[in-house]
């Protein structure tokens, strides 16, 4: 077997190497290699000279001393070396498997922008969470050859939150495998979390074993972040629901016993609402049995909610009337006060729709507020929503923004009757009435769709006071209206520093010819906010054409240095290059 | 012929993007007066005004391999953004440089560089004329550095590596800037890698990535110590051979044997491409195509490294470009360009070595096409087909101490399998090569072959005709082969998997 002679060979003459020359003379396993070598030399002759010269070799390095046995051994080693490479052989594959069909990741990053990357996501410096938000919004950051440093990344206290949270679950089930395989269980710390969530995030369908390893094996830092995953990526997957009872059982630690409590709440049995309604009374914990009840599946769980408010508004009031006597009343420790109940599971019952929620928190408006207002919103029964959208026409600044909220889940016509209201309101440009327009036109531009009517109403705007002005111009902008384009141009000259603004906003968003000429001369605004406005108005416009101008404009700016110019050109320049 | 004024000139001479774009702006600004243009677009110049009362005197002089820029602005080296906004300038629209006799200074500037440029490629032609003394003197003082290093080696080896420890460690970079200085900057590197190798990471450092240290200073100790065996073994061989060579020099050898050259370059010989081409290291009509591109900070050197392995379409041979930038200059020294477009280069140098071979060439000699189906078609028929015969070739390189201890090639895969927590490549023989990364690895690509293959399946098996470029390395802990695999080909599909 000259293979495993030349080998052990090798191993003897490295250990030697390691220890030093001087252990060679007298070394035993050295003498065994030259026996053995020597009787292969013998036996394969001519057809191998290299034995034979390795084992004269291994007789110098024997025989040597003082300072020639580093030389023999060096120079052994080196023709050792040589050999055991020319012997070399591929590694024993062992059984083969067919490859696990995954999805496609592409490899959009050009070199030098994977570079910037790269260093942003594994090295320290400045600007690194911007570079990596701004390469996760573009799309850029599922790219294949990012997978490794992304995973490292999870570890960055820094990056690590925006990298599990956004960056990984980009990935898909692709990025699965290579993370696993780094989780520590037992041992887990704050970083296994991480990994864990972004893994079950990537691929859901699949996370059974891992999560059900985790809840079992893991640190209290895992058990929390398995949780977690649970409540928000496999919610109510029954083969988890006596894992979970068991740990609201046991559990000692508080961050680990929340998010049992909130990993609950996707199962309807009696078991798991027993366990949210306890908790509810514990002020430690009812938070998250509010949570928890919130999104219950127990069809129980939101009558045991109203009839539970209903005792804790009735303490509540007992409470305030008496509130002089009870005051050096003892109070048993983490007990939860009834004023204090009472908004917690008004926000609770928000999440869940039935009619009766609004029977209930409709009353509580005047005393709690938003959060009533929420709980009957989550009724879904148009009647009493209309009711809560019909407080945008009162006076409670604080109530507008959930009536506004109320108003667009109406039907068209009810919607655009009540939001438009704001912007006819006589009391339009009071701090009420413009708080009202504020909530009103809010909830026009975040809507999914934009009644067409709104378009004639907002472009009969353009004589209404400045205030009024800056709120309704987004919803142009919202509409794409092209008619806004020209009014939109003509007051942008002279309009206030905050119509201006939204005037920018909205002039990007419809685009069009035109628009660039209108926005340019803003660009150097005396106003910051204006010239930023301009910018992204600017880029908003995604126009080839407008990297010229602007080059123009910065060639103008002679004399000084407009960063603000310098820092559009370059963003214009990387958007369309060449140009 | 003039170099073409393209976008892959602007391309291939601008180090900076902002200087680009800082020049386009000072066109637009008007900076420009007098531009001028031979006629047959070999020289343009003009003036550009800057900051200062009198504008600054630029020319552009293209006839040469390398665009020769000059500007009277205080930036160095060009180009500057003066110089680069003229030459957007002339892409743009050449006609608002004027047709005009070239200023005798310009022309004499030129001949001048002609005359230089033919000077220099007479000499490299010519047999060397050697200058005996201070080739004598310089032979003496790197034979002496080679003595030293022979008592390096053999001190260490008498002490043992495994004694190696930071105090002794450091004593060999001091004795590596001794090689430096003797004009033995490969020997100093080797002597920086073991040094590197003997101190271990410490705990505190242990949330620093990988890459940045040397690799594989952080494996067990028997793997570490056999990497720093692998340095010894290489020391020892270049005192060996560098005596050899070294002695060669001083008998005036004509034309010097291509390992006696690989010798040389290990010692520090730093090539020039007149003497590539003298030394007949040069192809022409050469078809490039860039498969894999890596860039990585190499701490022993103090330089980022940026190469792109190259097929060569004709032959099948996989070169690799690479760049050196300095760290201390890395903002003046231009970062290399990744090449998405398969190159044409007139005339290339090859450097001498072994599997991988070094490619350089002027930017005259490059220009860039887009991609089109058969250059897959030639790219898989040049693939390695039989993985035996790919093994072959990188075992006969690592018998060579001095050899590089990985070899990059393109093998055909008739598929990619798991083969337990790593992947294999089968050849259509049903030979098997085990993929796994380095333990040394720069970065980490076995994954992104995992998913880049899972993702390109028919009923379970690879689509073809795929290729897979793969660095073969030689196992730490056993003498058996694996495979880093570095970019995938499937069909008219390319995936870069490492960066």
């Amino acid at each position: 077997m000259p293979r495993d002679t030349i080998r052990r060979l090798g191993s003897d003459v490295e250990r030697i190497l390691v220890a030093g020359a001087h252990l060679a003379s007298a070394d035993p396993a050295l003498t065994r290699d030259k026996t053995a070598l020597d009787a292969l030399a013998t036996q394969l002759g001519a057809k191998a000279p290299v034995i034979g010269q390795l084992a004269a070799a291994v007789g110098r390095t024997l025989a040597a001393s003082g300072a020639d046995t580093a030389r023999e051994l060096v120079g052994l080693a080196t023709m050792t070396a040589q050999v055991r490479a020319a012997q070399a052989q591929p590694a024993p594959a062992g059984p083969l498997t067919p490859l696990i069909p995954r999805p496609e990741i592409g490899t959009p990053c050009n070199a030098k922008e994977l570079g910037e990357l790269y260093t942003a996501l594994v090295e320290t410096g400045k600007g690194r969470i911007e570079r990596v938000q701004q390469a996760i919004e573009r799309g850029d950051i599922v790219d294949l050859r990012l997978v490794e440093p992304l995973i490292h990344a999870m570890n960055d206290g820094y990056l690590g939150d925006l990298v599990a949270d956004q960056a990984i679950p980009r990935l898909g089930p692709a990025i699965v495998a290579p993370i696993r395989g780094i989780i520590e269980f037992k041992k887990g710390r704050r970083i296994d979390g991480r990994r864990l969530r972004a893994v079950v995030a990537a691929d859901p369908a699949n996370a059974h074993g891992l999560l059900a390893q985790a809840l079992a094996e893991g640190s209290a830092e895992v058990r929390e972040s398995a949780l977690d995953a649970i409540a928000d990526h496999v919610p109510g997957d029954p083969r988890f629901e006596q894992p979970v009872q068991a740990l609201v059982a046991k559990e000692r630690h508080g961050g680990v016993f929340r998010a049992a409590l909130r990993a609950l709440a996707g199962y309807a049995s009696d078991a798991s609402l027993a366990a949210l309604t306890t908790a509810l009374d514990d002020a430690r914990t009812v938070e998250a049995a509010a949570e928890g009840l919130g999104n219950s599946r127990h069809p129980g769980a939101l009558g045991w909610m109203l009839d539970r408010l209903a005792v804790a508004v009735v303490a509540a009031e007992a409470e305030n009337s008496s509130t002089s006597n009870t005051k050096n009343t003892p109070v048993p420790a983490n007990s939860v006060k009834p004023v204090d109940l009472v908004p917690i599971l008004l926000s609770a019952l928000a999440r869940h729709r039935d009619p009766r929620i609004a029977g209930a928190a409709l009353p509580l408006i005047d005393r709690f507020g938003d959060a009533a207002a929420q709980a009957v919103l989550g009724s879904g029964d148009p009647r009493q929503v209309a009711a809560v959208a019909d407080l945008l026409a009162g006076d409670d600044r604080k109530l507008f923004a959930v009536a506004a909220q109320a108003a667009v889940r109406l039907a068209a016509d009810q919607a655009f009757k009540r939001l438009s209201a704001a912007v006819t309101a006589s009391d339009r440009d009071t701090k009420t009435g413009l708080a009202r327009l504020e909530a009103a036109t809010d909830q026009v531009v975040a809507a999914e769709t934009v009644d067409p009517r709104w378009g004639p109403l907002a472009l009969k705007q353009f004589d209404a006071p400045p205030e009024v002005l800056r709120q309704v111009l987004p919803v142009l902008g919202r509409l794409r209206e092209r008619k806004a384009v020209k009014p939109l141009l003509k007051l942008l000259p002279a309009a206030p520093d905050l119509v201006q603004v939204a005037a920018c906003g909205a002039l990007g968003a419809i685009g069009g010819a035109g628009v660039l000429p209108g926005l340019l001369p803003l660009l150097g605004h005396r106003d910051w906010s204006v010239r930023m406005a301009a910018q992204h108005a600017i880029v908003a416009l995604d126009d080839p054409t407008s990297v010229d101008p602007v080059r123009t404009l910065l060639v103008q700016a002679d004399g000084k240095e407009d960063w603000t110019l310098r820092h559009l050109l370059r963003t214009l320049e990387r958007r369309h290059p060449g140009k | 012929m003039p170099i073409v004024v393209n976008e892959d000139l602007l391309r291939a001479v601008v180090t900076k993007d902002k200087a680009l774009s800082d020049g386009r702006t000072l066109v637009k600004k008007g900076a420009y007066k007098n531009l001028h243009r031979l006629g047959d677009d070999s020289l343009l110049w003009g003036e550009c005004q800057g900051s200062g009362a009198n504008p600054y005197l630029l020319s552009i002089d293209l006839a040469g391999d390398n665009p020769v820029i000059r500007c009277t602005c205080p930036v160095k080296p060009p180009p500057c953004k003066h110089t680069l906004g003229m030459l957007a300038a002339f892409l743009d629209s050449p006609a608002q440089f004027a047709v005009a006799p070239a200023p005798e200074e310009l022309l004499a500037k030129r001949s001048k560089n002609v005359e230089r440029a033919e000077k220099k490629a007479e000499v490299a032609a010519k047999p060397r004329e050697v200058d005996k003394a201070a080739l004598a003197k310089k032979t003496r003082v790197q034979r002496d550095a080679l003595d030293l290093l022979e008592k390096l080696v053999l001190d260490t080896t008498a002490a043992g590596l495994g004694t190696l420890d930071r105090a002794k460690a450091t004593r060999l970079v001091e004795q590596a800037r001794q090689m430096h200085d003797a004009y033995l900057p490969g020997a100093a590197e080797a002597l920086r890698r073991l040094a590197a190798l003997a101190i271990r990471r410490d705990e505190d450092d242990a949330g620093r990535f990988y890459q940045l240290e040397e690799p594989g200073h952080d494996l067990a100790d028997d793997l570490r110590h056999r990497l720093m065996a692998r340095h010894l073994y290489r020391l020892w061989a270049l005192v060996r051979k560098g005596r050899k060579v070294l002695d060669e020099k001083l008998d005036e050898t004509e034309g010097v044997a291509d390992t006696e050259a690989v010798v040389e370059d290990l010692l520090g010989h730093v090539w020039e491409l007149a003497a590539l081409k003298a030394a007949g290291h040069v192809r022409s009509d050469l078809r490039l195509f860039e498969l894999a591109d890596e860039r990585y900070s190499d701490r022993v050197r103090e330089e980022r490294i940026e190469q792109g392995w190259l097929l060569d379409l004709d032959t099948g041979d996989v070169l690799v470009e690479r760049r050196f930038r300095p760290f201390a200059a890395l903002d003046k020294t231009k970062e290399r360009d990744s090449h998405d477009r398969p190159l044409a280069i007139r005339e290339a140098g090859i450097y001498p070595g072994f599997i991988n071979r070094r490619v350089r060439w002027e930017i005259a000699a490059l220009a860039s096409r887009p991609v089109v189906a058969g250059d897959f078609t030639d790219l898989h028929a040049r693939a390695q087909p039989d993985l035996a015969a790919a093994l072959a070739r990188y075992k006969e390189q690592i018998r060579n101490p001095l050899a590089p201890d990985d070899a990059v090639l393109l093998i055909r895969a008739a598929t990619i399998q798991q083969a337990g927590e790593a992947l294999a490549l089968v050849d259509a023989k049903g030979q098997a090569l085990l993929l796994r990364d380095p333990p040394t690895a720069r970065y980490r690509t076995l994954n992104n072959l995992a998913m880049a293959a899972g993702a390109r399946l028919v009923d379970g098996v690879l689509k073809q005709p795929a290729s897979l470029l793969v660095r073969l390395h030689l196992g730490l802990a056993d003498d058996a082969i694996f495979g880093q695999p570095l970019a995938l080909v499937v069909a008219n599909d390319h995936v870069r998997l490492g960066m």
